[in-house]
């Protein structure tokens, strides 16, 4: 505790900021109880009292309005409980108005070269959330986007796109890793025609 | 005991940390968003993969529950919340694109300290619109960002190593040493980065993977997350248990044995090394910068002075006398903008006996002195703008009067 004595003091509204907002930020950021992929009923013990307690008291309080709507929100829990075990990419199946279909992958941090994947990385973070089923509400401007990606020529437009997942999972130390991916078609979108001729800025 | 908190938190010193961190911060938010403009269109606007729409469905999704007591039990609510977003109800795209570019100016504005309030604001202001009008796409470096540029938007984060400090020296309206400031917002800045720390050793302790050692044998194998190529040894047994318990107790030494001053070297050093690694071997771009970028507020403004002297005495033998033209003077208040730009203090401007500028050693006086003068270095972009400024920091030395003169004056 090296600062200098104050020439000057500090107002108490502002002292008592700085104190809510401390314990908003700690509020805010401690772990839910239980915690994401335990059973709803785990009892708790030791610790988790706190958690629960800040939870019931704190975390849930009219406390979250202020971390919400400034932008002071975060939450720390980069590779937890338990680090993602699933490497996920995505491609679609173009289908044109002829009749011709053609592959579209989307952007696959391993296949871009160093700078580009430090520069497409965003498209690794969406998918991760836009490729969940419970986010099956992002899916159709997902695939309109690819529809106007490969939108070139008015006369044979896009007509509809399938997504398809490709997944692996990542076994424990100690045994076999699977080379092959599996994949799964997932969602298949007739595309907005108005809309694609409207954003590509033909319509 | 709560009279130390106090003079801790709320107690004044020097604004130069929060000055250095600004420029950090502030060059990661160009870095930022320039990253981000390559795919404005992706992003940002309604014919990319997310429309104002499904950003607002997102939001919504994470609008959670708020309970408060009320009688004998809870009253509770899920209602949309109010979050800062400028462009909630704009969906041109120009309109967005002028609003990112405003973004943009207002970090290049805060990296080089101009107008430093208002830019500040502006820049923190326009990066929480711009995360809320896309949430989907972020990751924790870009939430690092946010949290870190609303405390420099509530510091006096222009009070130091800034355009406006250096504006106001040259005018003559700032003392040659940076005035003091509250040393809360720092303190808030360096209990945010050990809540950081703190939350998300929580956080992992709870995962049967970080507890039995194998945590980093799973990302290491994950192709989407690969940067450059590490050593094999590193991602297999026993390297993954050294590499899995080290990062829990580095992460908990950063969160609590780094407000001790005797072991804060060695514990921030580790912590550089551990994001230095995570940098290099995955693709997470610019999170180590952002995070690591916050440990020099874990130091006081005076011991960020004394280390830049320090290591303007190593540099010593670079040190460089400059003399000015001798019928000019250095005018007061540019001498202490030349030495506020030269931290390590490796140039001393003296009278000289020509009439022009010259440096010891026959060196070039504005190549030697630029060169030594950290703070000048961006004015290398412009070609002859050190050389102009040195000259406008001179004024003509008031002529002796004659003899005749004085003779006059005295009758």
């Amino acid at each position: 505790m090296t600062a200098a004595p104050s020439p000057r003091r500090v107002a108490w509204p502002v002292k008592l900021f700085v104190l809510f907002h401390a314990v908003a930020v700690l509020a805010w950021t401690l772990p839910r109880f239980p915690p994401p992929g335990s059973p709803a009923d785990r009892p708790p013990g030791g610790s988790d009292y706190i958690l629960t307690f800040n939870q019931t008291w704190l975390k849930d309080s009219p406390i979250q309005w202020y971390m919400l709507s400034t932008g002071f929100w975060q939450y720390w829990d980069m590779f937890a409980p338990n680090p993602a075990d699933t490497d996920r990419w995505c491609d679609a199946e173009i289908t044109y108005r002829d009749g011709a279909k053609t592959r579209y992958t989307y952007p696959r941090m391993i296949e871009l070269s160093y700078t580009e994947r430090y520069f497409k990385e965003r498209y690794r973070k969406f998918y991760e959330r836009a490729g969940a089923e419970e986010n099956a509400f992002l899916w159709p401007a997902f695939a309109q986007r690819i529809a106007l990606v490969n939108f070139k020529n008015p006369e044979n437009p896009p007509v509809q796109v399938l997504l398809r997942r490709h997944w692996r999972h990542v076994m424990p130390p100690g045994r076999p890793q699977p080379e092959a991916y599996d994949w799964y078609d997932y969602f298949q979108y007739v595309v907005d025609q108005p809309r694609l001729f409207q954003d590509a800025g033909r319509g | 005991m709560l009279k130390r908190l106090d003079r801790y938190w709320f107690g004044y010193g020097s604004p130069v940390s929060l000055g250095v961190f600004r420029i950090l911060m502030g060059t990661l938010a160009c870095v930022n968003l320039i990253v981000l403009a390559f795919d404005f269109d992706a992003w940002f606007t309604d014919k990319g993969f997310v429309t104002h729409e499904t950003a607002a469905r997102w939001a919504g999704k994470l609008n959670p529950i708020t309970r408060v007591p009320w009688g004998d039990g809870w009253w509770q609510g899920n209602f949309p919340l109010p979050r800062l977003n400028l462009l909630s109800e704009i969906t041109s795209t120009p309109l967005t694109a002028a609003f990112f570019a405003i973004t943009l100016l207002a970090a290049i504005l805060t990296t080089v300290g101009l107008w430093t309030r208002i830019s500040s604001i502006v820049l923190a202001a326009g990066l929480v619109t711009l995360h809320h009008r896309n949430m989907i796409v972020l990751h924790g470096g870009d939430t690092v960002l946010r949290v870190m540029t609303l405390y420099l938007a509530i510091a006096p984060s222009g009070a130091a190593c800034s355009l406006d400090r250096l504006i106001a020296l040259w005018r003559g309206k700032a003392d040659a040493q940076p005035r003091l400031v509250s040393m809360w917002p720092q303190r808030l800045i360096t209990y945010n980065v050990a809540i950081v720390y703190f939350t998300t050793v929580w956080h992992k302790w709870f995962g049967e993977r970080w507890r039995d050692g194998t945590a980093t044998w799973y990302p290491a194998r994950l192709d989407e997350f690969k940067r450059f190529p590490v050593p094999g040894f590193v991602n297999e047994m026993p390297f993954v248990k050294f590499a899995t318990y080290g990062t829990l107790f580095m992460e908990l030494a950063l969160a609590t044995l780094v407000f001790y001053k005797p072991l804060r070297k060695w514990v921030l050093l580790g912590g550089l090394l551990m994001h230095g690694y995570i940098e290099y071997s995955m693709n997470i771009p610019l999170f180590s910068f952002l995070i690591t970028s916050a440990y020099v507020c874990f130091y006081e403004g005076e011991d960020v002075s004394a280390w830049a002297k320090r290591l303007g005495e190593r540099f010593r033998r670079f040190r460089i006398r400059i003399f000015h033209p001798r019928s000019e003077r250095l005018r007061p208040g540019p001498a202490l903008t030349l030495e506020a730009l030269d931290p390590l203090g490796l140039v001393t401007y003296e009278p000289g006996e020509e009439e022009t500028w010259s440096a010891e050693g026959g060196r070039s006086a504005f190549r030697a002195s630029w060169a030594r003068s950290l703070g000048a270095w961006p004015l290398g972009l412009i070609p002859g703008a050190w050389a102009r400024l040195l000259g406008k920091s001179l004024e003509p030395v008031p002529s002796q009067p004659s003899r005749r003169e004085r003779a006059k004056m005295h009758s």
